[in-house]
């Protein structure tokens, strides 16, 4: 075997006391494209950024064609032969492609841009690896699948060795993500090194060489396309220990309380994908798990059943009611929806307001905190110090403000705070992502104890949890509903395959109760 | 005695030399990405300075380059505040403005011993432009302006030129418009800032030049009298474009030359005054407007 | 944050008064004695703090929802113009009739405020931009009223309207100076405020509107009309401060009668730093400074620019959130280096 291009020897990145890498081994050979698959948290991107010079390890050895080099930042990396291109854009909207891909290093004359001269290089580069772009149009007037292929340029201006790509089909349309397959395959045959992260096993099963399989830090798998399945990779990616102490499926179920009907809505800007004809049914008594890799609609779901959104077509029913029209968060709140946000930071607190004024959101609006116009600030302590000590939130000290809290203490008081008050309908997004084991066991106690009177949508990409808490699972893809499962019997290969987009060849089991309307 | 004459539009380019000069100059800094509401007060500063130093060196054109240093080292001090000591933008603009109309007036009296104005000993001279001068509509139409005035037609074909066909305007736009991209190229954005609010700087004082020197030939206490704003809202009208935000000078000034116009009919000139005003506040709106029609749920943001 | 910003604001004042050689301590003691060493120094500095508690308060509650009123001085000279109007178009029992004419100046300026609040609301447009170019608007519209139905003919100079009715005059409490009731109107609309704001369900969404909408939106607050509401809120005040200088100070409406209360409002409500109740001492310091510039003036013979030049200073520096950094560095950076030249180590 030649020497490897890229070798890594036991990298590891910490976080705080959070390792996201641990003794990474991995050596990418020249000109093969070597695909990096796993969850969401896997470690991919951290590790991908680690070579991009973009974070320094804490251990461990980085040889490039053999020669150990420090990538202290990305240019450094650039210098020796690394490009990136990043999962989310960072393209300049008003100026044409051609001035975003010379950006860096912009062809000139006596201080002024041979505009003409960029132009033909970069319809020459675009020809030689048949990523086809109109150099004159500016990026604000571009497709998603030409703001790639742009980034792509950009970074093979600059001409490395080894082109990385995180996710780069995530916001692709089918046909786009075809071609730019197409385009990798190119660019390999002309001896460049790709690695690119994907969750999409049928794409790493149409063009890679070598795929290396990485769950919670760890390098689990790496292994020749020639020699694995797409199910061995699924095995891989999911882990086989999930089917722990997860609770008794409950039959007993009450009424439909939330019904949403061939719901469309349609996608805003990059990045953002849309809702196709997505029907569920949510009953009392039951947590509705709604798994998928992120990006699939899971966010525009929770934003239509907490108001936030307004469905393009299709009706949404609380407890038999049409308030398709009616939504707003305040509507759905006051008709019992609670809602923990996925971004705890932007959306769940005010960092810069005590815990208390945190605390009190929404009990602010009825006896006893609320008294005539007044908030009665004896009652308002006593709610907060009350939630600070059954949620165990800590430090305690409720004038102090919410930003001063650990990440793990925060979402303690945001689910804390949306429990309160007995909802109907809770939404939970992520409860428990970024939160210490501890807080995590407590927040899914709490979950399973308001089921008893209330329904539960938790939508996670974390597959344990969803397993564990779910009676009933839904698996979104591309915006639609990919399958509804049971969790008894299911199999994480199965999972991951639905996951990835795929309908196993054998059939799922489909729920009795509830089912797709 | 008509209102709209030939007159009326060499009044037009008269009034509107210093609008273009500072609005110009600003679009330089809301292109970099700062938000730059200084322009009155470095106005006032340039027109100070300019007669200040015209008077002590006898020459009008050192004076006018000096007054153009002095507001380029003021626009650092206020760029220092924004952006490495973080300063809310408009808030400190405020405050330079504040200062401009206190340190005026209090050089004007503790240097100069002077209270209210000063005349100033040298004045830009209107320029004959040979060919030009004699045929008639053309002759008094764009002869007889000053060399400022002339200049400041330039600046929309040298700004267009920079902007967007050298490599430092490249990198100057994207610094404004996605600074971690910018970064990312390569580029110092922070560098980026201090040369463009330091070219706006320059554009003002040459904004408050023409007002002292070009056409009283001294200063008095306030004599911007809220051009800077108006150039202002220019920037913003004009979103910040060169070509758009020069035509939106251009326009207020006439609609300051009308003003004159009509006030000498004893008309209220009051309500015609408000025009670039209103415009910019339907400007911003429909803008809005554009934005909120594409169908989300609006969120307010935050600006705090 | 204000302290550093006031000593840097005496700092460079200090270092122009140093250069055209005039002792910085004598001007401060002129200025304090000018403000508060007499009687009717005192009631000079109530007279300005009036109108600037208020412009501090006006400015605080834009902040409170996360909004900036840059306009705040349109709305006073919208409320000056309604003030005096109602002070001299009309008649009204002697007691009554100020009050209308406050009240009906303070419901102008929140009229005036709710353009560039629900163009904000609805369509996003920035309301520092918009309620700033109204102030202009305000002036044209007021200005060409009085010119062309109002004017006093008597004077040819300055444009102003004819005098108010005797019954609409505020007048002053105090034996010297212009001291109107207004003085504990706006002490009173600070407490008020400031106890709405921290004890009512309505002051507790509009905080949480300002601290983070996005949250307060989620959360199923009506975030819109909160900003609608504060901003009016404070157009109100605005309103009230033009009224009563109108029928207080001036007994009439007179052209260009605001010496700069809008911005002054900044200064104050940074100065409070966030706190409500906090205008009353800014605004009193800073009417200290408006007092004391006319002792400036006759005891030194210098102009009351420097006042201004202080006052301008401060603003520069008072949001300079990174200069507190800066400085602590700098100090940091001085004991290393005088612990390396200390020659016992």
């Amino acid at each position: 075997m030649p020497t490897p291009i890229i070798q890594l020897i036991g990298v590891t990145k910490k976080f705080g006391s959070f390792i996201a890498n641990q003794a990474i081994d991995l050596a990418v050979q020249p000109s093969e494209i070597h695909a990096i698959v796993g969850e969401n948290g896997a470690g991919k991107s951290t590790l991908m950024k680690t070579l991009a010079g973009l974070h320094l390890p804490e251990e461990g050895r980085i040889l490039l064609r053999g020669e150990e080099v420090l990538l202290g930042n990305p240019e450094i990396a650039m210098r020796h032969g690394i490009g990136m291109v990043h999962q989310h854009f960072s393209l300049i909207e008003s100026l044409t492609v051609t001035e975003n891909v010379v950006l860096s290093n912009p062809p000139q004359r006596g201080g002024v841009f041979r505009k003409r001269h960029a132009e033909q290089l970069v319809r020459e580069l675009g020809d030689r690896y048949g990523l086809t772009v109109d150099p004159r149009r500016r990026i604000a007037d571009c497709r998603v699948g030409v703001q790639q292929r742009t980034e792509i340029l950009k970074a093979l201006y600059r001409n490395p060795d080894v082109l990385i790509l995180d996710e780069p089909t995530a916001v692709l349309t089918p046909q786009e993500a075809r071609s730019l397959m197409e385009n990798l395959r190119t660019l390999r045959d002309n001896g460049k090194t790709i690695i690119f992260i994907t969750h999409k096993l049928q794409e790493v099963m149409a063009i890679a060489d070598r795929v290396t399989v990485m769950r919670a830090g760890r390098i689990v798998l790496e292994t020749e396309i020639s020699k694995t399945s797409p199910n061995a990779l699924a095995v891989a990616m999911v882990g086989h220990e999930i089917h722990a102490e997860r609770k008794e499926h409950r039959p007993d179920l009450g009424n439909k309380l939330l019904e949403l009907d061939h719901v469309t809505c349609s996608a805003d800007g990059v990045g953002g994908s849309s809702l196709h004809d997505v029907s569920m049914t949510l009953r009392a008594g039951e947590v509705l798990g709604v798994a998928g890799v992120e990006g699939n609609g899971q966010s525009e779901l929770v934003e239509i059943v907490t108001g936030l959104r307004l469905p393009n077509s299709g009706t949404v029913r609380l407890k038999g009611v049409d308030v398709t029209k009616a939504s707003s968060p305040a509507a759905m709140r006051s008709l019992g929806v609670a809602h923990i946000p996925e971004n705890r930071i932007s959306t769940g607190l005010a960092t810069t307001a005590p815990l208390m004024d945190n605390l009190i959101m929404g009990v602010h609006r009825s006896a006893p905190v609320a008294r005539g116009i007044w908030i009665d600030q004896d009652a308002a302590r006593d709610h907060a110090r009350k939630l600070v000590q059954e949620f165990d939130v800590r430090p305690g000290d409720i004038r102090a403000d919410a930003g001063s809290l650990s990440g793990g203490n925060m979402q303690k008081a945001i689910v804390a705070r949306e429990l309160t008050g007995d909802p109907e309908i809770i939404v939970a997004a992520h409860p428990t992502r970024g939160v210490d084991i501890g807080a995590a066991e407590f927040i899914y106690e709490q979950l399973l104890r308001r089921r008893d009177k209330a329904a539960v949508l938790l939508v996670s990409s974390d597959l344990d949890e969803v397993l564990r808490l779910s009676d009933r699972i839904v698996v979104m893809y591309r915006g639609s509903v990919m399958a509804e499962v049971l969790p008894q019997g299911l199999t994480s290969e199965t999972l991951g395959l639905l996951m990835a987009g795929i309908k196993p060849a054998g059939g799922v089991a489909a729920p009795g109760a509830g089912g797709v309307a | 005695m008509e209102i709209f004459t030939l007159s009326l539009i060499a009044s037009t380019f008269v009034a509107a030399t210093p609008l273009i000069w500072a609005a110009m100059g600003g679009l330089v800094s809301h292109q970099a990405g700062v938000f730059n509401f200084t322009l009155e007060g470095l106005m006032l500063f340039g027109a100070f300075f300019s007669v200040l130093f015209g008077t002590l060196t006898g020459n009008v054109w050192i004076g006018i380059l000096l007054s153009g240093c002095i507001c380029i080292a003021l626009s650092f001090v206020w760029g220092w505040v924004v952006i490495d000591l973080g300063a809310d933008q408009i808030i400190s603009a405020l405050g330079l403005i504040l200062l401009a109309q206190g340190g005026t007036v209090f050089m004007l009296n503790s240097m100069l011993g002077q209270g209210g104005g000063i005349f100033s000993t040298v004045q830009l001279d209107p320029i004959r432009i040979p060919l030009v001068h004699g045929v008639p509509v053309l002759g008094p139409l764009f002869s007889n302006h000053t060399a400022l005035t002339y200049l400041s037609w330039l600046l929309l074909p040298v700004f267009v030129f920079v902007l967007h066909l050298t490599p430092f305007g490249l990198s100057l736009r994207a610094a404004g418009e996605r600074p971690e991209a910018a970064e990312a190229a390569g580029i110092n954005v922070r560098l980026m800032r201090y040369i463009a609010v330091a070219i706006t700087g320059f554009c003002c004082a040459m904004a408050g030049s023409q007002l002292a020197l070009g056409l009283l030939a001294m200063f008095t206490d306030n004599m911007t009298a809220g051009r800077g704003i108006i150039a202002f809202a220019a920037v913003i009208f004009g979103r910040h474009r060169p070509l758009p935000v020069f035509l939106v000078a251009l326009f207020f000034g006439f609609a300051g030359a009308l003003t004159d116009r009509l006030q000498g009919f004893g008309l209220p000139s009051e309500l015609l005054l408000t025009l670039p005003y209103v415009l910019t506040v339907l400007a911003l709106a429909a803008a809005g407007a554009r934005s909120v029609f594409k169908g989300l749920v609006s969120v307010p943001s935050s600006n705090a | 944050m204000p302290l550093i910003a006031t000593v840097a604001g005496l700092l460079i004042t200090s270092l122009l008064l140093l250069s055209i050689e005039v002792n910085p301590l004598n001007v401060y003691a002129a200025l304090l004695r000018g403000a508060l060493g007499s009687l009717f120094g005192v009631s000079s500095t109530l007279r300005w703090a009036t109108p600037l508690i208020l412009a501090g308060l006006a400015v605080s509650i834009g902040f409170k929802a996360g909004l900036f009123n840059a306009g705040l001085s349109g709305q006073i000279y919208v409320g000056g113009f309604v003030g005096s109007l109602i002070g001299f178009s009309i008649t009204l029992p002697w007691g009554l009739h100020p009050v209308a004419a406050i009240l009906g100046g303070g419901v102008a300026g929140a009229l005036w405020a709710f353009i560039p609040a629900i163009l904000r609301r609805y369509l996003g447009a920035s309301e520092i931009v918009t309620s700033l170019m109204l102030w202009y608007v305000a002036i044209g519209v007021a200005d060409f009223l009085v010119r062309q139905f109002f004017r006093d003919p008597t004077s040819a100079a300055f444009l102003m309207s004819v005098k108010v009715m005797p019954s609409a005059v505020l007048p002053s409490i105090f034996p010297v100076g212009n001291v109107s009731v207004m003085l504990f109107a706006s002490i009173g609309a600070s407490l008020l405020l400031s106890y709405l704001s921290a004890r009512s369900r309505l002051g507790y969404e509009v905080r949480m509107t300002g601290a983070n909408p996005r949250f307060a939106h989620y959360s199923g607050v009506p975030t819109g009309q909160r900003l609608v509401l504060a901003f009016c809120i404070s157009g109100f005040l605005g309103g009230l401060i033009g009224a009563s200088e109108s029928i207080g100070i001036n007994q009439r409406f007179v052209s260009q009668f605001d010496p700069g209360f809008g911005f002054d409002g900044f200064l104050v409500a940074l100065l409070a730093n966030g706190s409500l109740a906090g205008c009353i001492p800014a605004g009193l310091f800073l009417g200290v400074l408006k007092a004391g510039g006319a002792e400036v003036e006759r005891a030194l013979g210098l102009s009351k620019s420097i006042i201004w030049i202080l006052q301008g200073s401060i603003i520069l520096f008072v949001s300079a959130h990174r200069l507190r950094f800066l400085l602590s560095r700098l100090a940091s950076q001085l004991r290393r280096a005088r612990w390396k030249s200390s020659p016992s180590r």
